[in-house]
């Protein structure tokens, strides 16, 4: 049988530290992911993982075990990747290349889809832009919401903004994205 | 009722609250369902996005860079004790000083008298900077880690910087000893950088623990005007890099 978080936040608080890997184990794909989706940048989720864990491990007096671990863990992540993300805002001086213009843009969306696999890169092309044109806190909210389904006023206390300020975040980040993608819903019978 | 509003049509699909009058409308209303349809076709594309397949081993990869560093920030040890840290890194300079000069000592021919070019002197010195660059590079990242937690916090509203406190003062020591050994290494980007880091960490310890917006805001600034944290990085990632360098060449020998 499988021994839950809290059973093993237990032995990790008793001083095994060795026990902590078994929640790496169980929970870095999931932190990967998230991370991810925040950031766009394989590199920088990576890190994101490794920072999340430590500052896990340092603060696991601080986790309340009537609350799920992993709903901890994520909000741990999220303060990482937006720490990430202010950081690399602040070193890059010059556009990373997914800031450029995307080719698949010149691709008239009206086109008909003659080779399904060529539409469904034009598709995913489209959507990865999509997110990558939201600012970082509309992705963030964005992602916590449609990837994460996590509620809104949790959103809120995660980035620290109001709940009507985190649904206008939300909402905003809809339009972006209905705006972009609409076309593509369109031309596909 | 007027049709529903997109950013509650947004709610509704999310499953968050929306008016019972917009509930109503929409079950009656076939616009705003075809409108609702629209929108979860377009969310729906949105799970088309990928994310970098990990496999099963990632987390196995994560546990094994990070354990290393687990057992330094919970674990307590002696060397966790303020005064005992310290001697413990002085003896680590010391250590590396002396080792150096003891392997001269065995292995190389008698000294010349003249500390100018003395190879003796020389491997010393370089047994104290692989020392130095070696217990530098957990310095910096402690120092960086620190400095973007004060540097992040929300500028428009107080913090309490209890914690980075605590960390500062420890950081404080650590870094004149380092800065001492990396003037006399003639470890100028080092030395430097230890230099310009100093002043910012005192200022975070020995200031009021519950800072006002103004007083982070002046923190920031000090920060940012420095580029300390960019500074620590960069000098951070080179430190790393000589010290692999230094760990392949004392294999070699």
């Amino acid at each position: 049988m499988e021994v839950s978080d809290v059973a093993v936040i237990g032995q990790v608080r008793t001083g095994n530290s060795d026990a902590f890997r078994t929640l790496v184990e169980r929970h870095s794909r999931a932190i990967f992911r998230v991370a991810y989706r925040m950031t766009r940048n394989e590199q920088d989720a990576d890190d994101i993982v490794q920072e999340t864990f430590l500052r896990a491990y340092r603060q696991i007096d601080h986790f309340e075990e009537r609350s799920s671990f992993s709903t901890w863990l994520h909000r741990v992540a999220v303060n990482c990747a937006l720490d990430s993300i202010r950081a690399r805002k602040r070193r890059d001086a010059h556009p990373s290349w997914n800031e450029e213009e995307d080719p698949m843009d010149s691709i008239p969306s009206s086109e008909p889809a003659q080779d399904r696999l060529l539409m469904s890169a034009e598709v995913k092309a489209r959507v990865s832009k999509a997110l990558e044109d939201l600012s970082s806190n509309e992705r963030t909210a964005f992602v916590l919401r449609h990837f994460e389904g996590m509620p809104i006023d949790e959103i809120g206390r995660t980035l620290g903004t109001q709940v009507n300020a985190t649904k206008n975040t939300i909402f905003s980040a809809v339009k972006k994205i209905r705006t972009a993608l609409e076309p593509l819903v369109r031309s596909t019978p | 009722m007027n049709h529903v509003t997109q950013d509650d049509l947004v709610l509704h699909h999310y499953g968050e609250e929306v008016s019972p009058a917009a509930v109503e409308h929409l079950s009656s209303c076939q616009n705003c369902r075809e409108e609702l349809a629209s929108l979860r076709r377009v969310l729906s594309l949105v799970n088309s996005d990928e994310v970098p397949e990990r496999g099963e081993a990632y987390g196995d990869d994560v546990w094994n860079r990070l354990r290393w560093k687990l057992g330094r920030s919970r674990t307590r040890s002696f060397v966790d004790d303020k005064p005992w840290r310290l001697a413990a890194i002085a003896a680590l300079l010391l250590i590396g000083f002396l080792g150096g000069r003891f392997w001269d000592r065995t292995l190389l021919a008698p000294a010349p008298t003249s500390t100018t070019g003395n190879p003796q002197l020389a491997k010393a010195e370089a047994g104290r900077d692989r020392v130095l660059l070696y217990v530098v590079g957990d310095h910096f990242d402690r120092s960086e880690r620190m400095l973007l937690e004060v540097a992040n916090s929300d500028r428009n509203s107080g913090v309490d910087v209890t914690s980075q406190q605590a960390i500062a003062e420890e950081l404080i020591d650590q870094n004149r000893i380092f800065r001492q050994t990396a003037s006399k290494s003639e470890q100028g980007e080092i030395s430097e950088v230890l230099d310009a880091l100093e002043p910012v960490l005192l200022d975070i310890a020995r200031g009021p623990s519950q800072l006002t917006a103004s007083d982070l805001q002046e923190i920031q600034k000090r920060i940012e005007s420095k580029g300390l944290v960019f500074k620590l990085r960069v000098i951070g990632s080179k430190v790393k890099e000589r010290t692999q360098q230094s760990l392949i060449q004392s294999a070699d020998i």
